[in-house]
């Protein structure tokens, strides 16, 4: 996108009035399915949740139901909120108003200590006093626990975590990752209703981050367990996810499974926040011709990219004659041809630089004014300035309202 | 552990010569403490002065520490007073002082009342004397240790707030956050996770209210008038305020005077180390 266009775009999706966000279809469902039933049914379910800090407003209208063995993924960027929420369903963070329920009983105003959820800290919070399998044992020495029992259970946490060796050391003797995985010891070990995860790995270096992340990812798989975990990184949240949240100035933005918020993102800020590189917002025009819907696209000194929309829905035909926004991801813009040809649409299209990540060339373009990026095959022996057919998938093509940016 | 970091030989030079200067200015009083203590009466009464002594006289020690004879008796129960005011006032201090700074530092406690604390010990003491005389008058308790502990504690209390305050600001507040998430109350929170990280703060603070109430002269020397609550400074001012002034009886009641605080000194060093935090959170 052009830098006017995104500003303009950012400026729409800043304050997205609440209830519309995830669309107006996705808003009907919404209504219905936060009913009481789901509410019992449900580990952990918000209804209505606001903060705010004097005047500035934190979380508003905060809604989710999540069940058990769930792992949801609150994402968005810095200052989102997303922490805050995490803080208030740990009981750390008073809420202005909403309810949190869990197993159908409301905790918004329990003490953090009787809500039953274990968390795991940003920067590790360890006791440093302590050694790793008091620190583990925290809890259960709080809960008394008699000792044996205590023991035990420290040492069938420590097995599955690999920290026997280290249980007689203190935090202070431990690397970053060895104070992690201790940090997620003691939650574990005493198996509560919830777990809550804050940003758990942005303290580790790149391939550390990796092996936490497969571990976490494993460990729930295996232990089951219900989890609440705050990300900014989006490919933490979509490979970690079973159902993310996508916040952006305290209004969920979207909240589904990992592969609904990035092949249907419900607005151009999820479009833009997930997947990396981001997804293309291309300005476009909806044509109708002989009954057809076609989409065409602009683009300077090069004739306008065209193709037929035969999949289009009642709402895409509203916009007949008025621009809309195209979204394609990298990945549908491509060398190879599309997987569904009934879908592909070649063009030819002047490369203006590279960037070659090994695995795949990031092909930057210009198309209606904006840069748009186009994943070529890593053995691409395309260079900048040259031109290129690229095929254009579009079975997983997204269209945005220019004026509310929500999908259409 | 030895710096490698070249420096200058002048620069040398005047770094150690600056450091004999300030060990000269700090242990020259206790060295002539010590040889008044150890000198005959004839010896500091010599004039030109004799320096060191012409012989070794430790029989005003022995005097003090003797219980039977008048100003060992004095000495003794005076000492004996200290100990029991200033320990106490240094633990009620303490424990008070943790308390209400922990409600400070984490639990939105007024600020507006801390300053207040502090404002108390910002007036010169002799303000109070008068109020406080009477106060302890009706209540019965002049001429008491309690009286001199009440004092005291009204002086550590704000300074101890303080002190504990500052150590607990920088304390990461997510360690507590753990332990409370964890299932535990805020006692107990204390008690095994926040009083062992601040331990050194805390035997900091304890050393410096001993030295304090331990060192007060003016409220002790108004609100005591015999063995039953006088304390170790009015003692050493009463030894010098005879017809006849002993300066060596008065030099050895300062030598043995200032032993528990050395000692207490010694003792709590070892818990002012730094880096206890190390390892808790990312630094």
């Amino acid at each position: 996108m052009s830098d006017s266009n995104s500003s303009f775009i950012s400026n729409q999706v800043s304050n997205p009035p609440p209830g519309q966000v995830s669309g107006s279809t996705d808003a009907s469902q919404r209504q219905q399915s936060y009913n009481n039933a789901n509410r019992d049914e449900a580990i952990l379910s918000i209804r209505s949740l606001y903060k705010s800090y004097y005047d500035a407003s934190i979380l508003q209208d905060i809604n989710l139901d999540i069940n058990s063995g769930d792992f949801l993924v609150l994402v968005g960027p810095s200052g989102c909120g997303k922490s805050t929420l995490l803080s208030c369903i740990g009981g750390l963070t008073d809420v202005t108003s909403g309810e949190i329920y869990c197993k159908g009983k409301d905790i918004s105003q329990l003490d953090p200590a009787k809500r039953d959820i274990a968390m795991v800290f940003q920067s590790y919070a360890l006791f440093p006093n302590m050694t790793v399998a008091q620190n583990i044992g925290f809890g259960l020495e709080v809960r008394k626990v008699p000792a044996a029992k205590r023991t035990k259970k420290i040492q069938q946490v420590a097995e599955i975590l690999h920290l026997e060796p280290l249980l007689d050391r203190t935090p202070a003797q431990l690397s970053g990752g060895q104070r992690q995985r201790v940090a997620m010891g003691r939650a574990l070990v005493r198996d509560p209703t919830l777990f809550l995860f804050d940003e758990p790995l942005s303290n580790l270096d790149a391939k550390l981050r990796l092996t936490m992340r497969t571990e976490i990812k494993h460990l729930h798989q295996r232990l089951g367990g219900t989890m609440v975990y705050v990300t900014h990184d989006q490919v933490e949240a979509m490979t970690l996810a079973s159902k993310i949240v996508v916040l952006n100035q305290g209004v969920i933005q979207q909240f589904g499974t990992p592969d609904e918020v990035y092949k249907r993102p419900a607005n151009t800020f999820v479009a833009e926040f997930m997947g990396s590189p981001a997804m293309n917002l291309m300005q476009a025009k909806v044509l109708v011709e002989a009954g057809d819907l076609k989409i065409q696209i602009q683009r300077e000194d090069e004739p306008p990219i065209i193709f037929s929309e035969p999949a289009a829905t009642d709402a895409l035909r509203a916009f007949a004659n008025r621009s809309v926004i195209v979204g394609l991801r990298p990945e549908s813009i491509s060398d190879l041809p599309a997987r569904d040809p009934q879908r592909s649409h070649s063009v030819d299209c002047r490369i203006d630089y590279l960037e070659g990540i090994g695995s795949d060339v990031y092909a930057t373009l210009k198309i209606a004014g904006g840069d748009v990026v186009s994943r070529l095959h890593g053995d691409s022996s395309v260079r900048a300035g040259d031109r290129q057919q690229l095929h254009f998938d579009l079975s997983n093509i997204s269209y945005f309202d220019p004026s509310s940016q929500l999908r259409i | 552990m030895h710096s490698t970091i070249k420096r200058p030989r002048y620069l040398s030079y005047l770094l150690y010569s600056s450091l004999i200067l300030l060990a000269f200015f700090v242990l020259a009083p206790v060295a002539w403490l010590l040889l008044m203590s150890l000198s005959s009466p004839t010896d500091l009464t010599k004039v030109p002065l004799q320096w060191i002594p012409s012989q070794w006289d430790f029989s005003r020690y022995a005097q003090l520490l003797d219980g039977h004879n008048g100003s060992g008796e004095r000495f003794l129960a005076a000492m004996l007073n200290s100990l029991i005011i200033a320990t106490s006032a240094t633990v009620i201090a303490l424990f008070a002082g943790v308390l209400a700074a922990y409600a400070f530092s984490r639990r939105n406690a007024s600020m507006l009342l801390m300053f207040a604390f502090l404002a108390t010990i910002m007036m010169p003491p002799v303000t109070y004397i008068l109020p406080l005389y009477s106060a302890f008058s009706d209540l019965g308790i002049l001429n008491t240790k309690v009286a001199l502990i009440i004092c005291y504690c009204a002086m550590l209390i704000p300074f101890a707030i303080w002190l504990m305050k500052t150590n607990i600001d920088v304390l990461p507040e997510e360690i507590e956050q753990a332990a409370m998430i964890e299932g535990a109350g805020t006692l107990y929170t204390l008690r095994k996770v926040v009083l062992p990280i601040i331990l050194p703060a805390i035997g900091a603070t304890a050393m410096l209210s001993f030295l304090t109430a331990w060192d007060e002269f003016f409220y002790a020397l108004i609100f005591s008038s015999d063995l039953s609550a006088k304390t170790i400074p009015v003692a050493i001012a009463d030894f010098s305020a005879g017809r006849v002034t002993d300066f060596g009886v008065i030099a050895s009641v300062g030598v043995l005077a200032s032993l528990p605080p050395v000692i207490v000194a010694l003792f709590f060093q070892r818990f002012i180390v730094s880096g206890l935090v190390g390892g808790s959170v990312k630094g």
